[in-house]
């Protein structure tokens, strides 16, 4: 396999490192290298409602730009930048007026929509790198959880309309499996939790948020295990905003799913950037 | 087409607006056939009560403008489930993306979040500035200190060029 680059977006290069952190630790444990796509730039999401060609034109420009460096892949631990991928990748299949002008947007630094390099997420490498049972040989610490997990929109309807997303849960659940986490359906599992809305409406946004946390409390799991930094943002970095929203105070411990498979791996919880989680996760055991 | 009329507003279809508007659509709504699985599955319908399929049904008549001026499409949480729930392959999502695009371009409505969003993006190639990581106690750490590597981020003067065109000089 020739090198993968890793594009981490504006989330995490805003001072969202816990991902950065966590994703690193756990490649380099299980042997996987990434190099770092420069110069890193917007993946166009949060301008999707500001013009449709434009935001297509951020992403696809991305996976142009890493193919032009040499890189048949792409790693997009965020999963609004890899669905932005996937997305735009439809569009363009499907409208000839928008490869038209992308083509053009290009030309000027040389770029082409006909060497692009594929998308790939978090689930997909692990799945492919080692797999559930390379995983499994590797686990110093099983965890002995039973977490909510929260998939999440941009994970699950990557490819909407095509049995993709639950055949990826599929794939996390076994890869969860595999360090000793069970992550059984929830009410409310695959609900939204208001990131994109917060742009918009933001009382909504966090109800929606809200909701989910209390889905989590009350289904009695240990944690919320969220992929997406725009995730994490509403459920732990604006976890208790989000909770008052509801009327509940009981915290709800977040983690990344790299935290936890590195906490399943032995990695030290410092180095996992367990320090940048607002939500209670001292209440888990793994995690002291 | 262009002999309905709208008998509650009396407005007309405006079929070349309607035109623009799913011209760049992977999965526009002439295919809807009015089920409903959009709206019983939509975030944004038990919360706010928008309802995707009648904003489909409205684009697929033509009924465009109102749509375009109405406040519904900002209560979109652009969750994709119905566009991952539809058997027709229609994305209300993306319809209701590139109604939102009308409105803005249109001068109509444009969220003070996504403002302040265009101007990062004009000035450093991303959406939220680089900022230090705050840890729990309030503590501020650079990339460095957290033995993370220096980044090059922004975008090329013929992206910003590009990105500026596409976006009419916005
Ligand atoms: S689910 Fe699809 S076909 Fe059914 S009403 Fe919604 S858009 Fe129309
Ligand atoms: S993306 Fe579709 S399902 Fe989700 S809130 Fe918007 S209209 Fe409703």
């Amino acid at each position: 396999m020739p090198g993968l680059a890793v594009f981490w977006g504006c989330r995490v290069l805003s001072g969202d490192v816990a991902l950065e952190l966590s994703v690193r630790k756990v490649l380099e444990t299980l042997g996987v290298d990434i190099t770092d796509l420069e110069p890193q730039s917007c993946c166009g999401e949060p301008i999707r409602s500001l013009n449709l060609t434009a935001s297509c034109y951020l992403a696809l420009r991305i996976l142009a730009l890493s193919a032009s460096k040499g890189y048949n892949e792409v790693l997009m631990p965020c999963s609004k930048g890899y669905f932005m991928a996937n997305w735009s990748l439809d569009m363009l299949s499907r409208s000839g007026e928008l490869s038209e002008a992308i083509s053009k947007a290009f030309s000027s630094e040389g770029l082409s929509l006909d060497r692009l390099s594929r998308p790939i997420d978090l689930v997909e490498l692990v799945y492919r790198a080692v797999g559930p049972e390379g995983l499994r040989n590797k686990v110093e610490k099983p965890l002995g959880l039973r977490v909510a997990l929260h998939p999440g929109c941009y994970f699950m309807r990557s490819k909407p309309g095509t049995g993709e997303g639950l055949r990826k849960l599929a794939e996390l659940r076994e890869l969860l499996s595999a360090v000793g986490v069970e992550a059984p359906y929830y009410p409310g599992m695959m609900d939204c939790c208001g990131g994109s809305l917060w742009l918009t409406r933001q009382d909504a946004a966090l109800t929606l948020a809200g909701s989910k946390l209390k889905a989590a409390s009350e289904s009695s799991l240990d944690c919320l295990v969220v992929l997406c930094p725009s995730c994490f943002e509403m459920l732990d970095a604006r976890q208790e905003d989000a909770l008052s929203a509801v009327g509940e105070k009981k915290g709800v411990p977040v983690l990344y799913l790299p935290q936890l498979l590195g906490l399943a791996l032995g990695i030290d919880p410092a180095e996992l950037g367990l320090r940048f989680n607002r939500s209670p996760v001292e209440e888990l055991s793994v995690v002291r | 087409m262009s002999g309905l009329t709208d008998l509650m507003t009396m407005a007309k279809p405006n079929e070349a607006l309607k035109a623009r508007i799913i011209a760049l659509l992977a999965r526009g709504p002439d295919m809807c056939l009015q089920c409903g699985r959009c709206t019983s599955g939509c975030t944004a319908f038990r919360l706010l009560e928008l309802k995707p399929h009648e904003i489909v049904c409205s684009a697929k008549m033509g009924f465009v403008e109102e749509l375009v001026s109405s406040k519904s499409i900002w209560d979109c949480a652009l969750c994709l489930k119905c566009a991952e729930r539809c058997p027709q392959e229609v994305s209300p999502y993306e319809l209701i993306l590139s109604l939102r695009n009308e409105a803005i371009s249109k001068g109509l409505e444009i969220p003070e979040a996504l403002r302040d969003i265009l101007m990062t993006l004009m000035e450093t190639g991303l959406a939220f500035k680089p900022k230090k990581a705050v840890d729990r106690e309030g503590k501020a750490y650079g990339r460095e200190e957290l033995g993370l590597p220096a980044l090059r981020t922004g975008l090329s003067e013929q992206a910003l060029m590009a990105l500026m065109e596409l976006l009419g000089g916005a």
